[in-house]
């Protein structure tokens, strides 16, 4: 049988055994120089404090609340309650105690509070009522009956003149006074003024006026 | 182990454990439903109120005791949960009849007379009317001193108020009952 050198299989930390001494060392003079230091207690003590510190202390026992058992309060309070025998006076079903149960019922989950505005749904399903509000709002309005002035004027008349004002009506109809006073005041003026107003304009000048405005209808009372 | 023994630390860690929750609450029911019972029965007077009462204690340990912080001891909690279930039942009580509140207090002094078990020539039976005489709070001073042998220092986290209150009002609720058995 090769002979086999033993192995230790424990680890050892590094330069464990370099520093022990230094540390046995320390320890040594942390305790040597302990022991060199005077082991009076600095602190001062009231004159007279230990005299008659056990009735002190007795005197603070007694006053405690639980100085004495029920047993001994009592009898020092009341001979006659202390006398009493305290065994039970109301009776109890026979095996009460045997069969006690309590029914608990299970603890019931506390609803978690969750924000309904937090949700995604909620967001997205928002925004499709809205749209939804808007496009019927949009198809009401585009889908109603439109009335054609040529056909039934009275009735284009009517729903139209309900978005005008009384104050809008007024002015337009002294407009139309106006227009129609100036109409008036055109048609009344007499062609020799129209003369006296045109006598500086060329023939040719008027033919050139002719071409460029075209098949306009123009005043014939113009030309003469 | 039995279960009865298990401390209420270790109560309390199986009950945080899903598995042995209700393994937990059974064995704290079992600990504690006698001690809580007869501190509701004391109050209220009648079984099935106490029944009811203490039905709603144990219903309120289930829910809370996840969240117990353990700043006080178990048992102290308890008893802090089944006096406020008393004193809300009484208040109920009180506005379900819609009666003065000496009015509701002869009507518990009646139940203990409705007591099949009722002899008033017994001191014990005595010591009971004497004891719905005092106010509620009062009533629960002197009942978990003088029958639950509660430590003042206990019945401060209990009931919230300072120990030498707590002792004055026992004190003072010893004597009222005393005068009580002897005039009566």
């Amino acid at each position: 049988m090769a002979k086999s050198v033993p192995q230790n299989p424990y680890l050892v930390p590094k330069e464990y055994f370099e520093s022990f001494v230094g540390r046995v060392l320390s320890l040594v003079k942390a305790d040597a120089y302990l022991s060199s230091l005077p082991k009076d207690t600095p602190y001062q003590v009231p004159v007279g404090y230990f005299e008659g510190f056990e009735d002190r202390m007795m005197e603070v026992i007694r006053r405690h609340a639980d100085y004495q058992t029920s047993k001994e309060e009592l009898e020092s309070i009341s001979s006659l309650l202390s006398s009493l025998n305290k065994r039970p006076v109301y009776s109890v079903p026979q095996g009460y105690f045997e069969n006690f149960k309590v029914t608990v019922e299970e603890k019931k989950r506390q609803t978690k509070v969750v924000s309904i505005a937090g949700r995604k749904w909620f967001r997205y399903a928002s925004a499709a009522i809205v749209t939804g509000v808007i496009a019927m709002a949009g198809l009401m309005y585009f889908k109603q009956p439109k009335v054609d002035p040529l056909k039934q004027p009275q009735v284009w008349v009517e729903k139209n003149l309900n978005k005008v004002s009384t104050e809008e009506i007024s002015d337009f109809v002294k407009l139309a006074e106006q227009e129609s006073q100036a109409k008036e005041n055109v048609a009344i003026n007499k062609p020799d003024d129209l003369k006296e107003l045109m006598k500086d304009v060329s023939t040719k000048e008027i033919d050139k006026f002719l071409n460029e405005t075209g098949d306009d209808v123009v005043d014939e009372t113009l030309l003469n | 182990m039995s279960l009865t023994t298990t401390t209420d630390s270790e109560l309390l860690i199986q009950f945080r454990n899903p598995v042995t929750k209700e393994r937990a609450f059974t064995s704290i029911i079992k600990k504690y439903q006698e001690k809580l019972y007869w501190h509701v029965r004391r109050m209220v007077i009648e079984h099935e109120d106490a029944n009811d009462v203490l039905q709603n204690v144990f219903i309120r340990v289930w829910n809370g005791l996840e969240n117990f912080r353990e700043d006080s001891q178990l048992y102290t909690w308890l008893y802090r949960i089944a006096t406020n279930e008393c004193l809300t039942y009484i208040e109920q009580q009180k506005k379900r009849m819609s009666v003065a509140l000496d009015e509701v207090e002869s009507g518990l002094s009646n139940k203990i007379k409705a007591d099949s078990h009722f002899d008033p020539n017994r001191l014990e039976w005595k010591l009971q009317l004497a004891i719905q005489q005092l106010p509620e709070k009062q009533r629960i001073v002197f009942n978990l001193r003088y029958y639950d042998e509660m430590p003042y220092e206990e019945m401060s986290r209990v009931l919230d108020t300072s120990e030498g209150a707590l002792k004055a009002s026992y004190h003072h609720a010893v004597k009222k009952i005393e005068d009580y058995i002897k005039n009566h």
